[in-house]
């Protein structure tokens, strides 16, 4: 029996890797790849792209996108959107900075203001989603408009301006606790890596990818899928939220339709950045990449003096290509699994 | 005596008013393989679901060990040892074998994260142990099903506390390489004294290797008893509640049109001279006449399904041509070939299916909608037509072409089914795995169709992996080897010996 034992082992050994399953271990890699690439081509056309103060600029710009796109990322990876972020983003903004005017003297303390309000919305958003059984697109789209719609009607044509923002606010974003590091980048760097460990190093965290990878297998071994979701639209309203908070200290004014339209940057940095618009693979450093590869093509076509149309016009076709690619992927795997169907001969 | 370790006592399920369990009760002794067999929906499944926590049970009870138990979810069944394998891996494609082994239950470190290193290092522990050469860091999509299984063993055992297996169709799609192996691992774990049900449809397997067999018939329980004592036939019998012997000895009488004189070459409605297609095979040659059922062997893989797929024009031919009724045909693509007459079945469409909420108007008309309309609307005249014709010539036995199909008697559905694939105007049909993974009733639904198409004087060729099933039906049999048709044999010749030798060497075993 030994003998035959050894005979059988065999047959069952890991196959010859397929470029598709390279690919899909290594999506990041592609990402930098491509920055690379383009960082190259801006240089070459652009005198000004390659000095230290622009690439200080395009760092700085993407820093909030990357933690958003981080954010959208993890709602992703569960194989569902949230498309309501920049609402969301506005509704925390507005609200907390309102809080900031009235309540000058509160300090710092009002920074869970703008986050809380993120938790709530995402809470909303993840209940209707995990619970509800409601496709995530509709779910968030609405509430694209409904939190569009309470910010408009919390702010009744009033906005918040420079002189209403307090000292500490704009500190927080534009000081520098580390020398050559600005706060802004100390805090997205922070919560990439703490995220990124999150997903990779907990077991909420891998089920969040599982659930993704494959609903149906994630509910044969029991785990709590609808309790996994709605942590992860927590958890991408937590940082929106805080987003709102950066994005509205760094510019200073804060207006009820503020970041509109911001929803399809930060999903298109997330597909740019290699995460699969199926769920189930990517990781959050390949989006905050994403957002710099698109923050990085804003940077160099305007230096070029590109049209904004023909800009808006080439995000769309990188975020096209990411997806087109993506499936391309998608559709080898699937291919591959079918053909290994096949070759798991019967009889 | 000692007390089993599993009882189930009187458990029933019922899913919207349809009873899936019947007050089902059995033991499952310590260290013993229960097979547990039934047709499609006699309630395995479901009852595996029961005991693991997936489904709440309606009455009832199941004792492990003399406690009872009611899981929450597989992850607290898991946590008390018992576990399930199913018959499609229920794995997650994108992450690698080890995540998939301890999704849910990762070790940690002191610091309350996954420890990654003692993840892999464990995995390659239980893989080692299951005797399967696999990268703990190979990604689950680039696996095949048989390995993909082996995956879900390891999930299954790797912390050895295991107590009760569920196995639901485990062999279903393995090799037979791979099938032996999985059937070493259970022996090992029966030694060790773990209980396993062991669900399958492939009876013969069952001897030799189950203790005891238990089968379920629409729901209800209706024996245990020892593998020892049990035949084949009897098996069949109490799983169908009617005699077998329709099922299993009946032959074809011998087909009239298959004669010598009428086997002339002009007369064959498919003819295929050097068919080769690049990679896939070459140089395959044959013919089918008109009543003729021809069945195709050979293993999976070794290019049936190509040749198939060729003729029906769904992969490019690089040398060769095909004829059809006596007359050259030029292939461009699978709509031109529908239109020649040519239709392929393939192996995940079902055959004898019938959509219950559709007409039988509809039913007969589902596959032959888009050939009979008239630029893309649906061409209501000429489906009257058809509905007439069909009801006419099989005396199907209905109120109307709006009539439901779920009012049919069951020899009358059998008939629209008939309908349904002659609608299509076919002259040649080609089944791919037209039973696979279905039960024994079905299946011999499934052969009767088959017949009666034969019998309205089509060229039937029948690929099938199912030996029984091609020395049951065939007429003639050709085995295909890596590419090559290398065997013909005539039903009278063929046995199971030398067609599996010509599957196998690809030498003709005459």
């Amino acid at each position: 029996m030994a003998n035959k034992m050894s005979d059988l082992t065999t047959t069952v050994q890991t196959p010859k890797r397929h470029w598709s399953v390279v690919i899909l271990k290594n999506r990041v890699i592609g990402v930098l790849f491509f920055e690379v690439l383009i960082m190259t081509i801006f240089s070459i056309a652009a005198k000004k792209f390659l000095t230290l103060s622009n690439l200080n600029t395009i760092f700085l710009n993407a820093c909030i996108l990357a933690i958003l796109a981080c954010a959208e990322a993890v709602v992703i990876i569960t194989r569902n959107y949230d498309v309501s972020v920049a609402s969301m983003l506005a509704l925390a903004a507005f609200v907390g900075f309102d809080l900031i005017k009235k309540y000058p003297n509160a300090g710092p303390v009002l920074i869970l203001v703008p986050i809380a309000i993120g938790i709530i919305c995402g809470l909303v958003n993840g209940v209707i989603v995990a619970y509800g059984r409601v496709s995530s697109v509709f779910v968030t789209l609405a509430g694209l408009s409904i939190y569009r719609g309470i910010v408009t009607v919390y702010a009744r044509g009033h906005q918040i301006e420079p002189k209403d923002i307090a000292e500490w606010v704009r500190d927080s974003v534009t000081g520098s606790m580390l020398p050559g590091f600005s706060n802004l980048a100390i805090i997205a760097i922070v919560i990439l890596v703490l995220v990124s460990i999150y997903l990779r190093y907990t077991r909420i965290g891998r089920q969040i990818y599982a659930i993704g990878s494959n609903p149906d297998a994630a509910t044969f071994y029991g785990l709590k899928v609808s309790r996994v979701i709605l942590g992860a639209y927590v958890l991408c309203g937590a940082l929106t939220g805080l987003s709102g908070f950066l994005f509205a200290a760094r510019s200073s004014y804060v207006v009820p339709w503020f970041a509109q339209g911001l929803e399809m940057q930060v999903i298109g940095a997330v597909v740019v950045g290699g995460v699969s618009v199926l769920g189930g693979s990517g990781n959050v450093v390949g989006a905050a990449l994403g957002a710099i590869v698109l923050t990085t093509m804003d940077n160099g076509l305007i230096l070029i003096g590109t049209h904004e149309v023909i800009r808006q016009l080439l995000y769309g076709v990188a975020i096209v290509s990411a997806c087109i690619l993506d499936a391309s992927v998608l559709k080898q795997v699937s291919r591959l699994l079918k053909s290994s169907k096949r070759l798991g001969a019967r009889r | 005596m000692t007390e089993p370790r599993v009882q189930i006592r009187n458990v029933s399920k019922s899913f919207g008013g349809i009873d899936a369990l019947k007050d089902v009760s059995f033991d499952i002794k310590a260290g013993e393989i229960h097979a547990l067999v039934g047709e499609n929906g006699a309630g395995k499944s479901t009852l595996v679901k029961i005991i693991t926590g997936l489904e709440p049970a309606d009455r009832g009870s199941i004792l492990l060990d003399g406690m009872e138990i009611r899981f929450p979810s597989p992850m607290e069944a898991r946590a008390n040892g018992v576990l399930a394998v199913y018959q499609d891996p229920k794995l997650f494609p994108n992450l690698d074998i080890a995540e998939n082994v301890f999704m849910g239950i990762h070790p940690k470190t002191r610091a309350g994260i996954i420890d990654r290193k003692l993840m892999y290092r464990k995995t390659r522990e239980v893989l080692d142990w299951l005797g399967a050469d696999l990268d703990p860091k190979a990604l689950v999509v680039s696996l095949s099903t048989g390995q993909m299984q082996f995956v879900e063993f390891a999930r299954a055992l790797f912390d050895s506390n295991e107590k009760l297996l569920l196995l639901d169709e485990p062999t279903a799609s393995l090799s037979p390489n791979e099938t032996e192996k999985l059937f070493e691992i259970v022996r090992r774990l029966k030694d060790r004294g773990v209980s396993i049900l062991f669900i399958s449809h492939r009876i013969e397997e069952l001897f030799g290797f189950a203790d005891r067999i238990t089968i379920l018939r629409d729901g209800a329980h209706v024996i245990t008893q020892e593998m020892s004592d049990t035949a084949q036939s009897q098996i069949v019998q109490y799983m169908v509640g009617r005699s077998i012997s329709d099922l299993y000895s009946e032959n074809r009488s011998a087909n009239p049109e298959g004669t010598t004189a009428a086997r002339n070459k002009e007369n064959a409605v498919l003819r295929v001279e050097h068919l080769t297609s690049k990679g896939e095979f070459s140089d395959v040659s044959f013919e089918i006449y008109p009543g003729e059922i021809v069945g195709m062997a050979g293993l999976v893989g070794a290019g049936r399904t190509e040749i198939a797929k060729a003729i029906f024009g769904a992969i490019p031919i690089s040398e060769g041509s095909v004829w059809i009724s006596n007359k050259q045909v030029k292939i461009k693509d699978p709509a031109q070939m529908i239109e020649e007459g040519v239709v392929y079945v393939p192996e995940d469409r079902e055959i004898e299916g019938l959509i219950a909420d559709l007409s039988v108007s509809d039913n007969m008309l589902l596959p032959s909608v888009v050939k009979l309309a008239l630029a893309g609307f649906v061409n209501t005249k000429e489906e009257a037509k058809i509905f007439s014709r069909y009801t006419k010539q099989f005396q199907i036995k209905s109120s109307g072409p709006k009539m439901k199909i779920s009012g049919l008697s069951g020899g009358n559905r059998q008939k629209v089914v008939l309908s349904k694939w002659m609608a299509m105007s076919p002259k040649v049909f080609i089944f791919d795995e037209p039973t696979h993974g279905i039960d024994a009733g079905s299946k011999a639904q499934v052969h009767k169709v088959i017949q009666e198409l034969a019998r309205q004087a089509l060229g039937i060729l029948m690929i099938s992996s199912d030996l029984p099933e091609i020395l049951k039906m065939s007429d003639r049999i050709l085995v295909v080897y890596d590419g090559l048709l290398v065997a013909e044999f005539w039903r009278d010749e063929a046995t199971q010996e030398n067609i599996m030798a010509a599957a196998l060497t690809g030498k003709n075993g005459k």
